[in-house]
């Protein structure tokens, strides 16, 4: 329970020969990740196989990039794009050998139209590009009698500039100082474009640069005769080459409903047969045998042996070697729907795998927290409603996805405590079906505090165990004993607090418990060493847990006072009972967002800060088998 | 509704207590906090470790609290 799985560390010796069915069999059994043996022997070098199997990969892809983008603004077809991936899931295609889909990718015509596609596309879409900028600059200066035909000059400048209209009588001020400039005005609604024509020689850069413009492009091809001219046949084109680009959509629509399916079977077909390649280069070699190494899960290890065995015809040696220089990846075995707690562990940080995994004292005490800080049953519904409508809307791999997950499991949290402190909404409701009454946040305040801090002892408590327990393992002795007065230390502690601040002991008790608190102390300060400071730690971590109740009592009270405030009632008129039921609500819903994201903040603080510092070293990596998924073929 | 002097006193002793600990909260999270954006532009993915470091002067206001409640139990207040 609180170790991560168990990891063992193997060396496979095959025959050269039989190298690739090993890969094979190791890749589809997903159970071991790689590594290059540290003995000294021959390793190959990148191969021609790869190199080639890059090329093919990258055409794919490339082409199935395209597909998907042309699709991306059109759901439509990014709906018929799922329906593609559940229709390739029943009708799997056959994984075939290089030599086969290499010949295959070859002569497939539509891959190669779907790039002509694209090159034609973006030839037409730059083409229109063009044309509608000479549409816009044409359209800037019909006002003034010019072709654009005749604005050049192997002797002068001719530039146009647009400026804002409340700069034109400066600019002009200034232009009317210079000799030999020709200027040609054409005002428009906030802009105005000078048409100018000056001496090559000449530059009206720092008089330009002072003024807010942009500079129009006259060398467009198709800026010639006259701007209306300009203007009805760049209509025109515009018209044409939106025309041919739609055709072109269309095409690619249809080949992406007709293609992309078998575009995707090649790319998964390459890149498990790239992995497969690339894992061969991790193998070492004598003339005879290749050597890999890995790291599995030493449960899986009979299964490996066993598969490993039957298809190199028991041409296969396996053994067990021990590491000590490299750690073990981390492997956490949780059920899928405990993934999103995983998730954030890994978030923050992953055990090592040679200490104590903390997960299920995580996924215990975090939705306890956060279902106390919260407790309404209101707040755990809206809260769950909202947390699925996120988990929709959003990746599933992604931070929103399992925080959102977190909200759902942690709403029902929310709902139990809820009902225990009788909220619903910040009003009570336990009377109309339970004699319970539970908690009351306002009079039960000295209870809830209480009730905090025993929470906060008790991952404290756990924690010093935990840490004992690490410290033990990594054979640091005075570290270990240290956790252990630790742990006396606030045991002991609390009592004596109990005893002489509350008179919660009898008498003999609180001496006894100060007395083996002051000795726990010194020991823990003698034997912590240069980390006697975290001494401190125990006594302001174990206090922040109050602030469960902290945050729980603002939520409430918030409650009580917008249901004070803006209770509606039929009795006030149906307007003023909308008005008061819509503010009612807002204010609810608000109270409830800055609950809910205070209570996950706070939860996983407590547990990331106060409770994992006792203990946690982190830093796992985690375990990435060499594996593979199929969507679209089959072996 | 009359209110003796001792518990005006501790009511405003209370208030202190948390005024304290919550403008040393914000004082700490507001040098945690732009540095932690500073620290985003560059790496997003370090989102939780900002929150997490972000969120630890809230002890502060917490001691606050708790002295309040202390003050406030003590004079008969809750």
């Amino acid at each position: 329970m609180f170790r991560t799985e168990k990891m063992s560390k193997i060396r496979i010796i095959c025959l050269q020969e039989d190298m690739e069915n090993a890969i094979k069999a190791l890749h589809n059994l997903g159970m071991i990740e790689l590594r290059r043996s540290k003995l000294q022997l021959r390793e190959d070098q990148q191969s021609d196989y790869s190199n080639k199997l890059n090329e093919f990969l990258i055409k794919v892809d490339g082409a199935v990039s395209i597909l998907n983008s042309s699709i991306a603004s059109d759901k439509k077809y990014k709906n018929a794009k799922l329906k593609n991936i559940k229709k390739a899931q029943t009708q799997n295609q056959k994984h075939l050998s290089f030599e086969e889909l290499s010949k295959k990718i070859n002569s497939d015509a539509k891959l190669s139209e779907v790039y002509e596609l694209n090159t034609l596309r973006k030839t037409i879409e730059d083409e229109l590009k063009l044309a509608k900028y000479a549409k816009s600059v044409a359209e800037k200066l019909t006002n003034i009698d010019i072709n654009f035909s005749k604005l050049s000059s192997d002797l002068l400048h001719i530039k146009a500039f647009e400026f804002k209209n409340k700069d034109v009588k400066s600019i002009l001020k200034k232009l009317s100082a210079i000799k030999n400039i020709e200027v040609i005005h054409a005002k428009n609604k906030s802009d105005t474009v000078l048409i100018l024509a000056y001496p090559k020689e000449l530059s009206l850069d720092e008089i330009v640069k002072s003024y807010d413009y942009t500079e129009l492009d006259l060398s467009s091809k198709y800026l010639t005769g006259k701007p209306s001219q300009v203007i009805s046949s760049m209509k025109k084109l515009i018209e044409k080459l939106e025309s041919q680009n739609n055709s072109l959509m269309e095409k690619t629509k249809s080949l992406y409903e007709s293609s992309i399916v078998r575009f995707l079977s090649y790319s998964e077909m390459l890149g498990i047969e790239l992995s497969r390649s690339n894992a061969s280069l991790v193998f070492k070699k004598t003339d005879y045998t290749s050597i890999i190494e890995g790291w599995i899960p030493t449960k899986k290890q009979k299964i490996i042996t066993t598969t490993l065995e039957k298809s190199l015809n028991k041409k296969v040696f396996i053994e067990n070697i021990e590491d000590k220089e490299e750690l073990a990846p981390t492997l956490i075995n949780h059920p899928k729907f405990l993934r999103s707690f995983d998730y954030m562990l890994e978030f923050f940080s992953l055990p090592k795998s040679d200490e104590i995994d903390p997960s299920w004292i995580f996924i215990l005490s975090f939705p306890i927290f956060y279902g106390f800080m919260i407790s309404d049953v209101g707040y755990g519904i809206m809260s769950l409603i909202l947390a699925t409508f996120i988990k929709r809307k959003t990746d599933p791999n992604g931070l929103m996805y399992n925080t959102a997950t977190l909200w759902q499991i942690n709403a029902f949290s929310a709902m139990f405590f809820g009902f225990l402190s009788n909220q619903y909404l910040g009003m009570p409701f336990n009377q109309f079906f339970t004699g319970f009454q539970g908690l009351n946040w306002f009079t039960d305040i000295s209870y809830i505090a209480v009730i905090s801090i025993v929470f906060g002892l008790i991952q404290i408590l756990l924690g010093l165990v935990f840490g004992f327990i690490n410290e033990y393992r990594h054979h640091k002795r005075k570290l270990a004993a240290a956790k252990l007065t630790s742990f006396i230390l606030v045991l002991s502690g609390t009592f004596a607090i109990a005893g002489g601040l509350f008179g919660a002991l009898s008498y003999n008790l609180t001496i006894l418990s100060t007395i083996v608190a002051i000795l726990s102390l010194i020991l823990t300060l003698v034997l912590s060493g240069e980390r006697a400071l975290e001494v401190i730690d125990l006594i302001s971590h174990t206090l922040s847990y109050m602030r469960i109740m902290g945050f729980g009592l603002a939520s409430v009270i918030i409650a009580f006072l917008i249901d004070f405030a803006f209770t509606p009632k039929l009795s006030d008129g149906p307007l003023l009972f909308i008005f008061y039921l819509v503010i009612f609500l807002l204010l609810h819903v608000l109270n409830m967002i800055v609950s809910i994201f205070e209570g996950l903040v706070q939860g996983l603080r407590l547990n990331f800060v106060e409770f994992f510092t006792k203990f946690y070293e982190g830093g796992g990596v985690k375990f990435k088998p060499f594996s593979y998924k199929r969507v679209y073929t089959k072996e | 509704m009359s209110i003796t002097l001792e518990a005006a006193i501790a009511s405003i002793g209370a208030g202190l207590a948390i005024f304290g600990g919550a403008v040393g909260t914000g004082i700490a999270q507001s040098g945690i906090g732009s540095a932690g954006m500073g620290l985003l532009a560059e790496k997003p993915e370090e989102i939780g470790k900002v929150i997490l470091f972000l969120v630890i002067p809230e002890t502060l206001v917490i001691f606050g609290l708790v002295i309040a409640i202390l003050i406030a139990l003590s004079a008969g207040i809750i």
